[in-house]
């Protein structure tokens, strides 16, 4: 009951110094605001790659990539920048090796060319060009627009598979089967439009897969002027089956393709996105330090404003004691008070988080993603810094005796 | 029945340059329902007696027994108890909050005995109509006059029906009229309830309105009207000429 009545004497101390107890505030909602949306921005940053990856390499997936990447990058002394970037150490020949391993049931090069994709004067700007096989279809889950793959009769001809966004460039709303295109010079037939994915090219990510434009490799390996390179192969594992052991043997498989050197990285969908959580995670904590720092100043803010007020209400306190209050009801109500700033300036301080994250994310084309976690961290750090800050002074107000609390000035 | 008995009470400030012994050897026994007034200089240790006898200080030594408990080793949470059930204090300055409203002040000690809203506010405008502001309960303490905020003060000193009422220079800050208005109506809650009330005054008009003078001299008690008791004079500091007859010769002589 006295609890209730303390919680109102609180509000109305608060209501009759609005002025103050919102510059008190002020600490705290800087400090909740920038920590919640920093985080909020750094899990939506998260989000957007991992689901580009699981966009391309789906739980059933297994990547193949030359020399030692993501978790396995620098491992037995092969330098993950020419790893990734320099001559492949994939064939087609590992290709071939994969489809034998159990329970993998398609298999795909994907190699990278560069060049121009133009539709008379329109350029497909920052289109993928890739070269894969027909498999390639059954490692995804493409989306038509209209057309289809191409398939096994077509390897060596002049067929390509537009990615949504590339159809866009060069088509706009037009019909894009059956016509044109002119890659590296040479016309190709359009045979497939994929509709726009979501998942869209950003700084961090990258251009995404439909971005791509999808070409035989043997047609590839022609237009460059020998074997095109397999910059990655990816593996589709059964339904059912357990993607870890099956891409425990294709490691097996592929170590006898490559007579016994471990110069290759086989990835699960798994392996991939723990790379990404761990680089995106430390970047994330970095950046929310700097961002506690303002908490913290928010919090010292809080301490002088709360021993201001407690010295001049030092009287008060007195009196209220006088009139009857115990030392343990007047610290209540101090606690009660800092308690509602530090809710109150969370709450708000959330949001303003919401708001900048939001105008944020529109620039960066991020959504923000708004954890519990991350929320609750806040508002109990703020909670927990207005009591210690506020309570520290009240405390020893609250043991004076009245009449020494009344002749303070 | 006595309410109040001060054994060997004495109150020495050591938070200062050197202690100041305040009161010394303060021997003291009223009864319910007397009506008293403590008399003294300024200076003389009258409100350091008030504010231990409404628990607002402790003594450095001695015993108190109020209503027959001794309340100088009692916790914090007894003493507010006390506070709130036994006494009201009427303040030489004030002391409303500022930020309450009139009726929110007087409210307070209801708050602090645990009565609900509704009524205590029935309980608070009731007290300002005894007094005579009821029309005055939603302002705030700096929109009344002196006289008016004193009256405040004595309606929150009745809140909680106390048997005793301390009032320490209520009249000081007061013209005649409202002095009167309210020494006459302490008088009569005396009268009519039977609560015992002690006045601190450095007016010797006030104090003659009462049953019974205590005066407070340097940190002692000088006399006493209830027990005619004239305490003897301290040694005199000064020297005293007096006049003597040397060889039938009159003349002073400092002694």
């Amino acid at each position: 009951m006295l609890l209730w009545e303390n919680l109102k004497m609180a509000l109305v101390s608060l209501r009759n110094a609005k002025l103050r107890s919102f510059l008190t505030m002020l600490g705290i909602i800087i400090g909740v605001a920038a920590v919640v949306s920093i985080l909020a921005i750094g899990a939506g940053v998260k989000k957007a790659v991992q689901d580009q990856i699981t966009g391309v390499v789906n739980a059933n997936s297994i990547a193949i990539a030359s020399g030692k990447v993501g978790p396995q990058a620098g491992k037995n002394g092969q330098n993950p920048g020419a790893s990734a970037a320099g001559a492949s150490t994939l064939t087609l020949k590992d290709v071939d090796a994969l489809k034998t391993v159990d329970n993998i049931n398609a298999v795909a090069p994907i190699g990278l060319i560069s060049g121009i994709v133009a539709n008379g004067s329109t350029t497909a700007g920052g289109a993928l060009l890739l070269a894969t096989s027909p498999e390639y279809s059954k490692t995804q889950t493409l989306k038509y627009d209209a057309g289809r793959f191409f398939n096994a009769t077509e390897t060596k001809k002049n067929v390509v598979v537009l990615g949504g966004k590339a159809k866009e460039s060069l088509f706009g709303t037009k019909e894009a089967v059956g016509q044109t295109v002119t890659i590296r010079g040479q016309k190709f037939e359009v045979i497939g439009a994929l509709k726009p994915s979501d998942a869209s090219a950003s700084a961090l990510a990258g251009p995404s897969f439909d971005d791509a434009v999808y070409i035989p490799f043997d047609t590839a390996a022609k237009l460059t002027g020998g074997t095109a390179q397999v910059l990655r192969i990816i593996a589709q594992v059964e339904d059912g089956a357990d993607v870890n052991t099956t891409a425990d043997r294709a490691r097996e498989a592929l170590l006898a393709s490559h007579g016994g050197q471990d110069d290759f990285s086989v990835l699960t969908q798994k392996d991939i996105l723990s790379t990404v959580d761990t680089i995106l995670n430390l970047l994330t904590t970095f950046i929310v330090a700097i961002a506690s720092i303002s908490l913290l100043v928010g919090g010292i803010g809080i301490m002088n404003i709360m021993l201001v007020s407690v010295t001049e209400r030092t009287r008060e306190i007195g009196l209220r004691k006088a009139v009857g209050a115990s030392s343990t009801t007047v610290l209540m109500q101090f606690l009660i008070e800092a308690l509602v700033i530090s809710i109150i300036g969370g709450a708000l301080g959330i949001g303003a988080a919401m708001l900048m994250a939001t105008a944020a994310g529109r620039l960066a084309k991020i959504e923000p993603v708004f954890t519990p976690e991350a929320i609750l961290l806040a508002v109990g750090v703020s909670a927990a810094v207005g009591i210690i800050f506020g309570i520290a002074p009240a405390i020893k107000a609250a043991r004076k005796r009245p009449i020494q609390a009344l002749k303070a000035v | 029945m006595n309410v109040i008995e001060l054994r060997g009470i004495g109150k020495t400030f050591t938070d200062r340059d050197e202690p100041t012994v305040a009161l010394q050897d303060i021997n003291l026994t009223i009864q319910t329902g007397e009506f008293v007034a403590i008399i003294g200089p300024s200076g003389s240790g009258k409100s350091t007696l008030m504010n231990i006898l409404g628990l607002l200080d402790v003594p450095s030594e001695g015993d108190f027994l109020l209503d027959g408990d001794a309340v100088t080793n009692f916790s914090d949470r007894q003493l507010s108890k006390l506070r709130r059930e036994k006494i009201g204090f009427v303040f030489q300055s004030f002391n409303l909050l500022p930020r309450l409203s009139v009726v929110q002040n007087v409210e307070l000690p209801l708050v602090y005995a645990g009565m609900r809203g509704r009524d205590r506010r029935e309980r608070a405008l009731e007290l300002l109509k005894l007094v005579g502001l009821e029309e005055r309960a939603g302002y705030k303490p700096n929109q009344i006059s002196g006289g008016q905020t004193q009256r405040v003060a004595i309606a929150r000193a009745l809140a909680n029906e106390p048997s005793l009422i301390l009032a320490d220079e209520p009249t000081g800050n007061l013209d005649t009229k409202s002095s009167t208005a309210i020494i006459d109506e302490l008088r009569r809650l005396n009268r009519v309830t039977h609560a015992t009330i002690i006045i601190v005054t450095h007016n010797p008009e006030i104090a003659e309105q009462t049953d019974r003078v205590i005066t407070v001299r340097d940190g002692r008690i000088g006399s006493d009207s209830a027990t005619h008791h004239h305490a003897p004079k301290p040694a005199a500091k000064r020297p005293v000429t007096r006049r003597v007859t040397v060889n039938g010769v009159k003349s002073r002589k400092a002694g």
